[in-house]
C-alpha cells in the first residue's frame, strides 16, 4: 500500500484486498481452528483491527501477508481462549472437514500437526508464502521457519510411511 | 557422511534450512536416502497442491463487515427461523426448533462420549440412547470421538455409528390424530418403549411402523409386533420446511417409507397388508420415489381380482399406466374354488354404514370400506403418492361410492364404473358438515355403458341424480352409448383424464379449462374449475381469466334464475320442474342462483314429508299388489309435492307403468 495514500484510498484498499482474500483467511482460520463459526469470527477481528489500525495510518506494503498475519493473531487469541475441550473438538472438525477435499489425505495429516509445524505447511504450500513473508505473519524468523517446515515435511513423510507399512 | 547424519539434512536441503551440496556426496552412493528425498519432494509437489481456499469457503461470501462492528445474523439461525415460519404455516402441530448448531452438537457429543466411558447400567443405555437422537450432525463428531477413543469404548461407539448411518436413509412419514402428514428424516432415531417384557430401546430404522393408542403398536421389519407404551415425548424429524419437532401425544402413526420392501418398476408387484388383505402395485417407469405419482386405485369386480385389472389398464390405456401408479386392491372374501395362482376374490360392503347416520350391524364395520383404506395406507408406506383417484368396476364400483362417502377425504377423484350406490352411500345419508363438505370437494365421474345388462345403465343415471340433487359441484357422467358391462370398452381414460383436470392444482391451468368448458356450454364445470382455481390463485395471476368465465356464466345463468324464481314462487304444478332441473345441473354453483335455489330449497322442505310418507304408502300397495292404489299415491306426488326428492322416483314408476 503507497505510504501516501489518503485514509479514504487506503481504506478502500484495504477493503479490496479483503474481498479478494476472505475465502482464503476463513480457510487459514478454519484449519487452525477447526470450526467454521469460529474462523468466520477471526477473519471478521483481523478486519476490524485492519480497518482500525489504517485509520492510525498504517500503510502495509503488502495487505495480503499483513492480513494474514491478523488472521494468525485472531486464531491463536481465540485457541489460547477455547478450553482443552473445544480445541480438540476444533481438530477433529478439521480433519473430518479434510476428508471432503481432494487433498483430503494431507490436509487431514498436516492439519494434525501441532502448533506452528500446522501453520507453516499452509501458509507456504496452501498459501505459497515465502519464508520471509511467513517470518512477517508469523513472527519467527525465516532461519528457523525453514528447520521447522523441514520437521513438519518429515513429520508427514513418515505418517505417509508409517501406513504404507501396513500399520 | 553416514546416512544417519544425512537423514535430517534431507527435508531441511529442501526448505534451505541447510545447503544441499553437503549432502551430494552421500547421496551419490546411498540409494536409500535418494529415494527417501525423491518421496520428500514429491510430498512437497503433493502439498503444493493443498488449495489456498478450502472447499467449505469457496465460492461463498464471508460476509465481512469492515467499519463499524455490525452483527451477522448466523446464517444457521436465518435459514432454521425461516423453515420454522413455513413449517409453521404448513401445520399447527409442529413446534419448530433451530437446528442444534454443529459446534453445540460437538460439545455435547463429546462430553456424552466421555460419560458413556465411565458409566453402567442404565445410565450407559441412557447416554446411548442420548447420543442416537442428537441428530446426523452427532455423526461426524462421533466418528472422530471414535479415532481418539479407548479401546473399551471403540464397540460401543461403532455400534452406535452404524446405527446412525442405518438410520440416515431412512424418511417416514407421520400422520397425526387430525390426518396431518408430515415427511422427513430421522433426528430421533431410537426411542424406548415399555412392554410387558420390560424396556427395550428400539431402532426407528429396524421397523415398519409405529401406531399410536391406549397401546403403542411397534411392528418391526422382521413383522413381530411389540405392544406397549412408548416413552417419548417428542418424535423429531428433519423436513423439507424445518425441523419439526412432534408430539407423540398427538400423533397417529409413524410410518417408515420403503420399510416393507423395494417396488420394481413397470411389473406388478403383490403385497399383503396387516389386515390380511392382499394388493398388487405397479409403478410406471417414470415413477420417482422422490417427487411421488399420482396413482389410481382400481376396484374389482365380482369373483376377480384386481390384478387382473391393472393388466387391462395397462394393455387398453398404456397412457394412464405411464402416468399413474397403479393400485389394486383385493377383496377379503376368497372366493371358493378359485385358483391358487389366480385367486378371485369379492368384497363386502352391502350393510357398511360407515360415517353415514345408519347403525350397522355388529362387525360389519370391518367390511371392505373400513379395510381398503388401511391398505392404502400400507402402500404408501411402499410409494410415494401424490394423490389418488379410487375406481372400480360393478362390485368395486358399489364400493368406490362407499369410500369416496366414507373416506372422502383420502380421495383425491372417483370413478365408479358400471355399478351403482347403496343406500348408506346416497349423498342423503350423511347429515354431519364436515363430511358432507369434505364430499363435495372430491370430483365423481360416473362411468357406465348404456347397453350394460349385469348393471343396469340406469343405476347410473339415479346415481347421477341423486349426486346432483345433492349439489355435488363437480360430477359428471360418462355413459357409452353402445358398451355393455365389459370394462375395456368404456370411457375410463377419459374420466380420468377428467377427474385429473378437475382437481389440478395449478391455477393457471384450472381457469383454462374453465375457459375451455365455458365454450363448450358445460357451465357447471367451469363454475367448479373457476372456483377452485380461484382457491388455489394466491398471486391473483389467474384472476382477470376467471373474472372473465364467471361473469359469461352470470350472463347465462341470471335470466335463467330470474325466470325460475318466479315460477318457483308461483308454483302450483309441476311445469317447470324440468326447466328446473336442467338449470340446477348446469348453474346450481353459480352465484345468481343462490335466491333461487334456496326457494326451491323451502319449497322442498314443505313436499319432503308428506311426499315420503305417500312413497312409502305407494310401495306397499305395490308389495301388496294394490298396484292402482299404489299409482295413485305415485300422481298424488308429482301433483302436489313436485320439490320434494321422490318427484322423480313417482315420476319414473308412472312412466314405467304397464
Amino acid at each position: 500500500m503507497n505510504p501516501a495514500l489518503s485514509p479514504a484510498r487506503a481504506r478502500a484498499a484495504l477493503e479490496e484486498a479483503a474481498s479478494r482474500h476472505e475465502r482464503e483467511f476463513a480457510s487459514f482460520a478454519f484449519r487452525m481452528t477447526g470450526s467454521e463459526e469460529a474462523a468466520r469470527d477471526c477473519v471478521q477481528d483481523a478486519f476490524l483491527r485492519a480497518v482500525a489500525a489504517v485509520a492510525e495510518g498504517a500503510r502495509p506494503e503488502n495487505p495480503r501477508p499483513w492480513l494474514y498475519r491478523l488472521v494468525y493473531h485472531a486464531a491463536v487469541d481465540r485457541l489460547r481462549r477455547a478450553t482443552v475441550e473445544e480445541r480438540a473438538l476444533g481438530r477433529l472438525a478439521a480433519r473430518e472437514a479434510a476428508r471432503e477435499t481432494p487433498s483430503g489425505d494431507l490436509e487431514r495429516l498436516a492439519g494434525a500437526l501441532p502448533s506452528p509445524y500446522r501453520e507453516i505447511v499452509f501458509l507456504r504450500y496452501a498459501g505459497d508464502f515465502s519464508y520471509a513473508e511467513m517470518e512477517s505473519i508469523l513472527g519467527t524468523p525465516a532461519g528457523t521457519l525453514r528447520v521447522y517446515a523441514a520437521r513438519a515435511l518429515e513429520r508427514i513423510h513418515g505418517k505417509l510411511k508409517e501406513r504404507r507399512d501396513g500399520l | 557422511m553416514d546416512c544417519e547424519t544425512a537423514r535430517p539434512l534431507l527435508a531441511e536441503s529442501l526448505t534451505g534450512a541447510s545447503p544441499g551440496d553437503a549432502l551430494s556426496g552421500h547421496l551419490e552412493g546411498c540409494a536409500g536416502c535418494g529415494t527417501r528425498l525423491e518421496e520428500l519432494k514429491a510430498l512437497e509437489r503433493r502439498l503444493d497442491a493443498l488449495p489456498a481456499v478450502l472447499p467449505a469457503f469457496e465460492g461463498r461470501e464471508i460476509g465481512l463487515a469492515i467499519g463499524p462492528a455490525r452483527r451477522r445474523p448466523r446464517a444457521g439461525l436465518a435459514a432454521s427461523l425461516a423453515g420454522a415460519a413455513a413449517a409453521l404455516a404448513l401445520t399447527a402441530y409442529v413446534f419448530l426448533r433451530p437446528p442444534p448448531g454443529t459446534p453445540e452438537v460437538e460439545v455435547r457429543v463429546e462430553r456424552l462420549v466421555g460419560e458413556l466411558a465411565g458409566a453402567a447400567g442404565d445410565r450407559r443405555d441412557e447416554i446411548r440412547l442420548e447420543l442416537l437422537n442428537a441428530g446426523p450432525e452427532a455423526r461426524p463428531a462421533l466418528l472422530s470421538a471414535l479415532r481418539t477413543a479407548p479401546e473399551g469404548l471403540r464397540a460401543d461407539l461403532e455400534e452406535l455409528l452404524v446405527a446412525l448411518q442405518a438410520a440416515e436413509a431412512v424418511t417416514v412419514t407421520a400422520t397425526s390424530k387430525d390426518g396431518e402428514t408430515v415427511r422427513g428424516t430421522l433426528v430421533t432415531t431410537a426411542f424406548k418403549m415399555r412392554t410387558s417384557f420390560g424396556e427395550t430401546t428400539v431402532q426407528v430404522a429396524k421397523i415398519v411402523s409405529i401406531e399410536f393408542g391406549a397401546n403403542d403398536v411397534v411392528t418391526t421389519r422382521e413383522k413381530t409386533q411389540l405392544k406397549g407404551k412408548i416413552l417419548l415425548a417428542e418424535f423429531k424429524l428433519k423436513t423439507e420446511a424445518g425441523d419439526a419437532a412432534l408430539k407423540t401425544a398427538n400423533l397417529k402413526s409413524i410410518a417408515v417409507d420403503g420399510a416393507l420392501g423395494k417396488l420394481e418398476k413397470g411389473k406388478v408387484e403383490d403385497g399383503t397388508a396387516k389386515n390380511g388383505v392382499t394388493y398388487h402395485v405397479r409403478l410406471p417407469a417414470r415413477y420417482d420415489a422422490k417427487k411421488g405419482m399420482p396413482a389410481i386405485l382400481i376396484l374389482h369386480g365380482s369373483n376377480m381380482n384386481s390384478k387382473a385389472y391393472i393388466d387391462t389398464i395397462a394393455a387398453a390405456w398404456p397412457r394412464l399406466a405411464e402416468d399413474y401408479v397403479l393400485l389394486g386392491v383385493n377383496g377379503e372374501k376368497r372366493a371358493q374354488g378359485s385358483p391358487d395362482d389366480n385367486p378371485a376374490y369379492n368384497y363386502t360392503y352391502v350393510n357398511y354404514a360407515g360415517r353415514s347416520k345408519y347403525k350397522g350391524y355388529p362387525g360389519t364395520d370391518r367390511e371392505s370400506p373400513a379395510l381398503v383404506p388401511e391398505v392404502l395406507a400400507e402402500i404408501k408406506q411402499r410409494a410415494n403418492l401424490t394423490k389418488v383417484f379410487v375406481g372400480g368396476r360393478s362390485q368395486g364400483g358399489f364400493l368406490t361410492y362407499s369410500l369416496l362417502m366414507n373416506t372422502p377425504e383420502l380421495f383425491a377423484g372417483a370413478f365408479p364404473v358400471s355399478g351403482g350406490v347403496i343406500i348408506q352411500a346416497e349423498p342423503a345419508a350423511y347429515d354431519k358438515p364436515e363430511i358432507r363438505a369434505a364430499q363435495r370437494k372430491v370430483p365423481l365421474a360416473i362411468v357406465h355403458g348404456e347397453n350394460d345388462g349385469a348393471v343396469g345403465f340406469d343405476m347410473a343415471v339415479s346415481a347421477h341424480e341423486s349426486f346432483l340433487g345433492d349439489g355435488f359441484p363437480m360430477l359428471r357422467l360418462f355413459a357409452h352409448k353402445t358398451a355393455g358391462h365389459a370394462f375395456g370398452l368404456l370411457p375410463v381414460e377419459e374420466a380420468v383424464r377428467w377427474l385429473e383436470a378437475m382437481s389440478s392444482d395449478d391455477p393457471s391451468a384450472l381457469a383454462a379449462l374453465a375457459e375451455q368448458r365455458l365454450g363448450e356450454r358445460q357451465y357447471r364445470d367451469a363454475i367448479a374449475l373457476a372456483e377452485r382455481a380461484r382457491s388455489l390463485d394466491k398471486g391473483g395471476k389467474a384472476a382477470s381469466k376467471l373474472k372473465a368465465v364467471e361473469q359469461a356464466v352470470e350472463k347465462e345463468a341470471l335470466p335463467k334464475a330470474k325466470a325460475l324464481e318466479k315460477a318457483v314462487a308461483q308454483a302450483s304444478d309441476d311445469s317447470w320442474v324440468a326447466d328446473f332441473a336442467a338449470f340446477r345441473a348446469a348453474f346450481e354453483h353459480a352465484p345468481c342462483a343462490k335466491a333461487v335455489m334456496e326457494a326451491y330449497g323451502k319449497l322442498r322442505s314443505g313436499h319432503e314429508k308428506p311426499a315420503e310418507d305417500l312413497f312409502y304408502a305407494a310401495r306397499r300397495d305395490f308389495q301388496g299388489e294394490k298396484d292402482a292404489d299404489g299409482y295413485a299415491k305415485c300422481e298424488e306426488i308429482v301433483r302436489k309435492y313436485y320439490a320434494s326428492s321422490y318427484y322423480r322416483y313417482a315420476k319414473r314408476w308412472l312412466s314405467e307403468r304397464k
